[in-house]
């Protein structure tokens, strides 16, 4: 009988959580990414604005170094629970993506729109993400990250040069949308367009349990 | 990533508890239905659903207390059967039990007052959870036992 109460009440509160990866070049601004996330939508930050509009969380003078091992936060947006692993982006690095990719729900590709020297380096990358086999039924969300900046690409070139890759990627839901990690400008649209694919994709890639 | 915990399916736990319940009372419907026709004695339902026939004052209840005892032990067959895990047995040993308390006493309109009722309770629940726990390991080993020996059997089989 304890054992049966202790299985009821592990089943009563036992949530739905999916897996967000957030990939991309170094200094793309995906630890970036996540903090803002985590500062906006994160339980602890939802207690303490209860109510309120969470705001932009301004990052400018916040410090990152670049990643060598992985970031994990959990956020909660639209009653959906995501759990988002921010990886190192350095090319040595890389190879370490594919070994997360068995249990990504979906993929956040963050692209540094000012560094045009390296965009055709992003797209190969992204290339050889969506053509991994278990990522085929996966959901792709590519960010136009810093458009704060004045010498950012504009979004439609950005958007050109990835959907001639999104056009092999047949019927799999992907978008490009613009945002600012650091002042928070399009996390929000961000975020909705990817709980609503992600929840939308939920018969192909069912969430885990926690 | 984080995987699935693994979480006892609560309706197999249930099954198992109304299985394990319902097996107590068919040995003991069994066994006190042979007993009372060898006794002579008309057969009634409340000898197994109350506690009130278990008492020290005739030799019914004594024959009884010895009867209840001997179905103990096929619940330890029951649990190591139906259950069958060791970790679990002390659990549904111990559940058996607070269910028929409660069983006699919704039959019977009252708690049970039988001090020879109540000392039947502490020796059956000491015997199935101690032959429940270590019937069950003992299944356990041989269990590892046999598959290892079929993969030492195997692999000499390949090799
Ligand atoms: N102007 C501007 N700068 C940004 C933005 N997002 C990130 N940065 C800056 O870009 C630099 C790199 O950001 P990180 O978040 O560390 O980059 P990363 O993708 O995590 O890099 P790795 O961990 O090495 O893969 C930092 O100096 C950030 O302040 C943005 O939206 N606008
Ligand atoms: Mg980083």
């Amino acid at each position: 009988m304890y054992h049966l109460a202790r299985g009821l009440y592990n089943n009563l509160t036992r949530r739905e959580e999916y897996s967000v990866l957030i990939l991309g070049l170094d200094n793309a601004g995906k630890t970036t990414l996540l903090e803002q996330l985590s500062q906006r939508y994160s339980h602890k930050a939802r207690q303490q604005n209860k109510g309120k509009d969470p705001g932009f969380a301004n990052l400018k003078d916040v410090d990152t170094i670049p990643t060598i091992g992985q970031n994990m936060c959990r956020i909660e947006f639209n009653k959906v629970w995501l759990k988002f692993w921010d990886l190192g982006g350095q090319e040595s690095l890389r190879t370490l993506w594919d070994g997360y990719f068995n249990d990504a729900h979906a993929v956040v590709f963050v692209v540094d729109s000012t560094d045009t020297a390296r965009i055709e380096e992003c797209r190969e990358e992204l290339h050889k993400i969506i053509s991994t086999e278990v990522m085929v039924s996966t959901p792709v969300l590519m960010l136009a990250n810093k458009q704060d900046r004045d010498d950012c690409m504009e979004v439609e070139d950005i958007k050109e040069i990835f959907n001639k890759i999104a056009e092999n990627m047949s019927a799999r839901d992907s978008r490009v949308l613009p945002i600012s990690a650091i002042d928070g400008t399009g996390v929000e649209d961000a975020s909705e367009w990817l709980v609503s694919r992600i929840v939308r994709n939920k018969k192909y890639k069912p969430p885990n349990l926690v | 990533m984080a995987k699935q915990s693994p979480v006892l399916a609560p309706k197999r736990l249930f099954l198992q508890i109304i299985a394990l319940q319902a097996s107590y009372y068919a040995v003991g419907l069994l066994l006190i239905s042979f007993a009372l026709f060898v006794a002579g004695v008309p057969w009634g339902l409340h000898y197994i659903l109350s506690w009130t026939d278990v008492t020290a004052n005739t030799s019914l209840g004594w024959l009884l207390t010895v009867l209840w005892l001997l179905d103990a032990m096929f619940s330890v067959l029951a649990i190591v059967l139906i259950v069958g895990r060791s970790k679990l047995a002390t659990d549904f040993a111990l559940t058996l039990h607070l269910i028929n308390l409660i069983v006699v006493t919704v039959y019977s309109h009252s708690f049970p007052t039988s001090w020879l009722w109540w000392v039947l309770q502490v020796l059956s629940s000491l015997l199935t959870v101690y032959a429940g726990v270590w019937a069950s390991q003992w299944r356990e080993l041989r269990k590892t036992f046999f598959e290892d020996y079929e993969l030492v059997d195997l692999e000499a089989q390949n090799s």
